[in-house]
């Protein structure tokens, strides 16, 4: 899992345009508050997910709850990978 | 020309460039298809106006009501689109980032219009104190830096200060964004309707059926009236 969690840092480093430090992206920091997954970027972080890790994310399970932290998208992508 | 028709010519033109003749056909028979049938799903959204924002509302913009020196600057913004708004005298609240307009959202109640053409397609009828919520529009540039968000939690701010106690509104279930944009804030899917739509002419939806108003100057030329309901 914490594979998972390393390379949705990257990606929110390398492309949605992160520019804090590395370590401020912490597993449990809010990237809604963060101003990080707007309403552009989650459709790229669905797409890199998708890509990334061979899982499809249904639009309806693209929720804050799913999304709000590094912890819960790689909680989400494990549940998919698991089923 | 109409400006949908002047876009779809643009479009066009752009593919033929870019993709050749067959390319452009291909696009041409898929536009006409989509004119004879289409589907698809409308998610209808509801959330309490008195209920706090998930998170801390951004002060970047200027967000007001909509007063008539703004209406000609909101057509330029949003390429007539919301002329039937305008005529109809609809409220809307505008956007402005350091005094430029980037955003109008529309809304009515049920005294406002009782006969809103969404809200005839969608089955929904207000409650007192209850706001509908349409036609959100941000300048293309704007989008993805949280603005629709900020524009969104501030009109919900704004509503609430009004005193309606209830937003409603609808997302196409496959416009992604939209659906994120509005959970984010957190509006809840309450029901999903399929739209069916021949000829653009006729809609069926939720057992009615209904017909779009034609003439771009009757009242509600941007929707639909019912022609026969079958019950719910």
């Amino acid at each position: 899992m914490e594979m998972v969690e390393e390379k949705v840092r990257t990606f929110l480093i390398s492309e949605l345009g992160w520019a804090g430090e590395r370590d401020r992206l912490t597993n449990d920091l809010s990237l809604i508050d963060a101003k990080v997954l707007d309403s552009l970027a989650i459709q790229q972080m669905v797409a890199f997910l998708e890509d990334e890790f061979g899982i499809e994310v249904r639009d309806e399970e693209v929720l804050p709850s799913n999304f709000e932290t590094i912890g819960a998208i790689a909680r989400l992508v494990d549940s998919k990978r698991a089923a | 020309m109409t400006n949908a028709l002047a876009y779809k010519l643009q479009r066009l033109s752009a593919t033929y460039r870019r993709e050749g003749p067959k390319a452009t056909a291909g696009q041409v028979l898929t536009w006409v298809a989509r004119r004879l049938y289409r589907s698809e799903d409308h998610l209808i959204l509801s959330r309490p106006a008195t209920e706090d924002l998930p998170f801390a509302v951004g002060a970047g913009l200027e967000v007001r009501s909509l007063g008539e020196s703004d209406v000609e600057a909101v057509l330029k913004l949003t390429r007539n689109d919301t002329r039937p708004f305008v005529r109809s005298r609809y409220p809307a609240f505008i956007a402005l980032l350091d005094g430029e307009l980037i955003g109008c959202l529309w809304w009515v109640d049920r005294t406002i219009d009782p006969d809103h053409p969404d809200m005839v397609l969608h089955h929904i009828e207000l409650e007192d104190a209850e706001a509908y919520a349409f036609y959100l529009f941000v300048r293309e540039e704007y989008r993805g830096a949280g603005v629709s968000t900020e524009f969104l939690s501030r009109v919900l701010l704004e509503l609430r200060e009004l005193g309606y106690k209830n937003v409603q509104g609808f997302v196409v279930a496959s416009n992604r964004p939209a659906r994120w944009l509005f959970s984010l804030v957190g509006f809840e899917v309450t029901r999903t309707i399929t739209i069916r739509r021949l000829f653009s002419l006729l809609a069926l939806a939720d057992r009615r059926l209904l017909i779009r108003n034609i003439g771009p100057k009757r009242r509600h030329a941007f929707g639909d009236r019912l022609l026969l309901s079958l019950g719910r």
